[in-house]
């Protein structure tokens, strides 16, 4: 009687403790979603006028250089109406200042870090030495701060700075247009969507002898998305919200942050008032890991909206006419558009049909009356370029991009980064033929590397893969390039621009030799 | 019996009882990591449950007195389990191609530290029955 009573407490308990209390938590933590976003507090589209980021003025013009000083410091700003919004911005905007040079001349850019964290400062898309790229572990500390972060600061090229640091822009490089964001070593995904991204456009004599719109006819266009919490603030799914240790974003976010709120130049899905003229728009993908293909709607009469005058790396010999425009994060195109083709009084809507819901518009055109306008879209623009023949490509390369799924690493050829290990080193001055394969979307970033595009999965570029680049997006698949790096010797980083990725180690580094 | 003293059947039968209670806590603290880690990875989720139905049959063993071999399941057990919170904070959890070294937080450890006592007892009292 005894042993029954025994066994069947065992039993009993057995059955509470190993079977119905586990299988009971299992249904529990199926059901718990704290891995989705709250949504963002609803502001109604096309309600905020679009903000043009202030251009900024250069502290000196002395001995052919323009010197510039920059200061990273938080700041308080409206982005939802009503609502308050802490972010870390140059000189506490968001975009950032736009830098505005002129090819040939060399800037000095002073980045001041006021923040409580370490930072690098890329200029992307520019041709400038090793130690003035913005290598990921090239960290600025904010003043005051002595200790490294996690120990790898050593590896980097230019060494750590305290306080600030002078990046030497030579723009050796013909009119583009650029931005500058953001770069440290585990961190760009949260410090980049907090505010550190600002314009650096480069102008030049062929520019200036184009009939392009200008003033206020040129926009540039920052695009970006983000979720805030309730009141205002904005959600980040940090490991470490302080940013200070521990990298990267819980597992649901692995594969990249998006927001469910557009921002244009920083204000929600914005409007503005255009002439029935020509206008000359900047277009850059800001975002950590949307995609976006922006369209017109109503479309013109006609169709083709887009005129496409330059790619990421400068202008493009002839236009290119487009319907959309395909921009992964990172991508910039240059497009001429000639809202004289509507009526005016018509809104016009930037749909971005890549996305759902509110994502899937970006921004309104409203049409005024018409008004005078000299400009003209190129037929041709006489763009110095360094031909290759295909044909004589003789270093082929191949990198294979993999995301780390549930939370691991995220790789190029199966390897994280690692600060002293280099992944390829070309030649200066040559042409490589680069093929890159993805398991997914993967936006693949080249610092001082510029390429064209040759072929996507086997087939011939898209129209808008027309020119240099320096940002390119793969859907999976496959895509092959053909590659330069030139000017410059040295250690740059080539990496996967989907900002969470990044974070997560897919990065290489590329090494430029004689 | 003197006043006092414990008799050693008593004192090993509490052995057993406090093995059970402080593997009662090392179960709770596996159900709540699978609470908190299963909406982010699903496989960390899915050990902590299994490591929760382990460590349920234990408890239910040692309620009612474990022969030699259940004390020894549960010592495989209580040493397996540390060992594996040990890997993953020092050399990582498995991903697709390379290992993800976990941060240590405060339940996971202090989980991982009763079981280790666990162990103890059960090593203790496999020992007494030896002798």
């Amino acid at each position: 009687m005894a042993l029954n009573r025994r066994a069947l407490l065992k039993v009993g308990v057995a059955a509470v403790t190993g079977l119905a209390a586990p299988i009971g938590t299992a249904i529990a933590a199926t059901r718990r979603q704290p891995g989705r976003p709250p949504p963002s507090p609803s502001v109604r589209p096309f309600t905020v006028t679009l903000p043009i980021p202030a251009v900024l003025r250069p502290a000196s013009t002395t001995g052919g250089v323009d010197r510039f000083v920059i200061r990273q410091r938080p700041a308080d700003i409206e982005i939802l109406p009503g609502l308050r919004t802490q972010i870390w911005g140059y000189e506490g905007q968001f975009p950032g200042p736009t830098i505005e040079v002129e090819s040939g001349r060399t800037a000095l850019v002073r980045i001041q870090n006021e923040l409580s964290v370490p930072t690098v400062t890329h200029l992307h898309g520019g041709v400038t030495r090793p130690e003035h790229d913005g290598y990921p572990l090239d960290l600025v500390y904010p003043v005051g701060v002595t200790q490294n972060s996690g120990g790898h600061a050593d590896h980097g090229v230019a060494g750590p700075a305290m306080g600030s640091r002078e990046h030497e822009y030579p723009n050796v490089q013909p009119a583009a247009t650029l931005w500058y964001h953001d770069h440290r070593i585990d961190f760009t995904g949260p410090q980049v969507y907090r505010g550190l991204a600002g314009f650096y456009l480069i102008r030049d004599e062929i520019e200036d002898a184009l009939a392009l719109p200008r003033g206020e006819r040129e926009l540039p266009l920052m695009i970006t998305d983000r979720t805030f919490n309730a009141d205002g603030s904005l959600f980040y799914p940090s490991i470490d919200p302080d940013l200070q240790h521990t990298p990267g974003v819980r597992t649901p976010f692995g594969n990249g942050m998006k927001g469910d709120t557009v921002l244009v130049n920083g204000a929600p899905w914005p409007r503005a008032e255009v002439a029935a003229v020509r206008y000359r728009l900047r277009v850059l993908n800001a975002s950590n890991a949307r995609s976006y293909r922006l369209q017109l709607d109503p479309p013109p009469a006609g169709g083709l909206p887009f005129a496409l005058i330059g790619s990421e790396l400068g202008f493009l010999p002839r236009p290119v006419f487009l319907d959309s425009l395909l921009l992964g994060p990172a991508e910039r195109f240059d497009v001429i558009v000639d809202f004289g083709r509507y009526t005016p009084g018509t809104q016009v809507v930037l749909r971005n049909t890549l996305g759902e819901g509110a994502t899937a518009q970006v921004m309104r055109f409203d049409v005024a009356g018409s008004a005078p306008d000299e400009s003209r879209i190129p037929e041709s623009v006489p763009v110095p370029d360094t031909p290759f023949d295909e044909q004589a490509i003789a270093v082929h390369r191949r990198f294979l991009f993999i995301v780390g799924r549930g939370g691991g690493a995220s790789t190029i050829n199966m390897r994280q980064f690692k600060p002293d290990r280099v992944e390829a080193r070309p030649r200066i001055g040559s042409v490589e033929r680069w093929e890159f394969l993805a398991d997914g979307e993967h936006p693949i970033h080249l610092h001082l590397g510029q390429f064209r595009v040759l072929s996507r999965v086997g087939m011939p570029p898209a129209a808008q893969d027309a020119g240099w680049k320096d940002s390119v997006t793969l859907f999976g698949g496959e895509i092959v390039l053909a590659v330069r790096y030139g000017t410059y010797l040295g250690k740059y980083v080539m990496h996967c621009h989907n900002l969470e990725h990044e974070d997560m180690m897919m990065m290489a580094n590329i090494e430029v030799v004689q | 019996m003197i006043a006092g003293v414990v008799p050693a059947r008593v004192r090993h039968r509490s052995r057993t009882l406090v093995a059970a209670l402080l593997v009662l806590v090392a179960e709770a603290g596996h159900l709540v990591l699978a609470l908190l880690e299963w909406p982010d990875w699903v496989v960390r989720g899915l050990f902590h449950i299994a490591a929760a139905m382990a460590l349920g049959v234990l408890l239910a063993s040692l309620l009612v007195g474990p022969g030699r071999t259940g004390l020894r399941r549960g010592l495989v057990l209580t040493i397996f389990l540390p060992a594996v919170w040990l890997f993953t904070r020092t050399f990582g959890f498995p991903s697709v191609v390379n290992l993800h070294r976990l941060p240590i937080g405060a339940v996971d450890a202090a989980t991982s530290a009763v079981e280790v006592a666990v162990a103890l007892l059960l090593v203790t009292e496999l020992l007494r029955r030896r002798g």
